[in-house]
């Protein structure tokens, strides 16, 4: 480790990361926050309804691909956790119930997990274009925080996608 | 331009400069395979440091400088608490981010948005974990 680095670690005069650089103005509501509050104008309201819409379509939709996919489980549940944590902050209330698809779609865990990026992309653009006509600063926020999430399950989803092509199309061994 | 608005640009700076210090010191542990790519998140946070504080300066405001040093909000001394400072950083920043996007408009409102997302992917990149609401304080 470079000297300069090791000294500035010890260094008394060492400011704290946390407190200095990132203050209480950048504290976002938690999402126990229902940013509805207790009487939403008709427009917020408006809003309200399509992001539960979307919300819950998403669960739906991992739900869905937890019944046919036989992979990543656990990851396709904490995803659903994530949107039900988000619905949670639209409606006060979260979607616990397992919704279950008996279609089979039969396009593999591929496939299932590329749909799934799919609509967390559309969420993404949804909210990406909903920008422009919100106001509201709590619900801006809120829904940019969203997005970050739905940015993430999207890389997620595509490591898992990687490690499922690694397993049906291994990497050729040669002997050069 | 508002209070508000100017408030949340401030904080970017403050927030764009803390990263900007924490990744020169975690280059120091990460190991070879990460090197590249935490050297290349390094440069994008001194641009969007940059972008940010030409932004005050056209609105005739004094950027905040960066700090003579900063306490690590925990012990960093090996490539794994390394890769888990960036995330903690780049958590930080979105939330930052978040916050600036509630308080602006136009294209400035569609920038702070985008870089809101990249700083949660990154944080993703960097500890392979998701979160329901990054950038969240609790």
């Amino acid at each position: 480790m470079h000297p300069t680095r090791r000294a500035i670690l010890t260094g008394a005069a060492a400011i704290p990361l946390i407190s200095c650089s990132f203050g209480q103005e950048a504290e976002q509501p938690s999402q126990a926050v229902n940013p509805i509050g207790n009487q939403p104008t008709p427009t917020e309201k408006n809003w309200f309804e399509i992001f539960i819409e979307l919300e819950s379509n998403l669960i739906q939709s991992v739900d869905s691909t937890i019944e046919r996919s036989t992979s990543f489980e656990s990851q396709l549940r904490e995803i659903r956790s994530h949107h039900e944590a988000h619905l949670a902050v639209f409606s006060n209330s979260s979607t616990s119930q397992e919704v279950i698809f008996n279609s089979e779609s039969g396009i593999g865990d591929f496939g299932e997990l590329a749909n799934l990026r799919i609509r967390h992309s559309r969420s993404l653009n949804f909210i990406k274009n909903s920008l422009s006509e919100i106001t509201d600063p709590l619900l801006i926020s809120t829904i940019t925080q969203i997005a970050a999430c739905d940015k993430q399950v999207i890389d997620q989803l595509a490591d898992l996608m990687s490690q499922v092509a690694e397993v049906q199309n291994p990497p050729e061994v040669t002997n050069d | 331009m508002t209070e508000e608005q100017i408030t949340a640009l401030n904080n970017v700076v403050s927030g764009e400069n803390a990263a900007i210090w924490a990744y020169g010191f975690l280059l120091a542990f990460l190991n070879d395979a990460d090197y590249q790519a935490g050297l290349s998140t390094f440069n994008s946070h001194r641009n969007a440091r940059d972008a940010a504080r030409l932004k005050l300066r056209a609105l005739n405001q004094n950027p905040p400088r960066p700090e003579p040093n900063y306490d690590l909000p925990f012990p960093v001394s090996e490539a794994n608490s390394a890769k888990q400072l960036a995330a903690y950083i780049e958590d930080r920043l979105s939330g930052i981010y978040s916050a600036w996007t509630a308080t602006e408009t136009g294209d400035d409102k569609t920038y702070a948005f985008e870089q809101a997302v990249q700083a949660a992917s990154r944080y993703y990149f960097w500890i392979k974990e998701t979160k329901a609401f990054p950038g969240a304080v609790s």
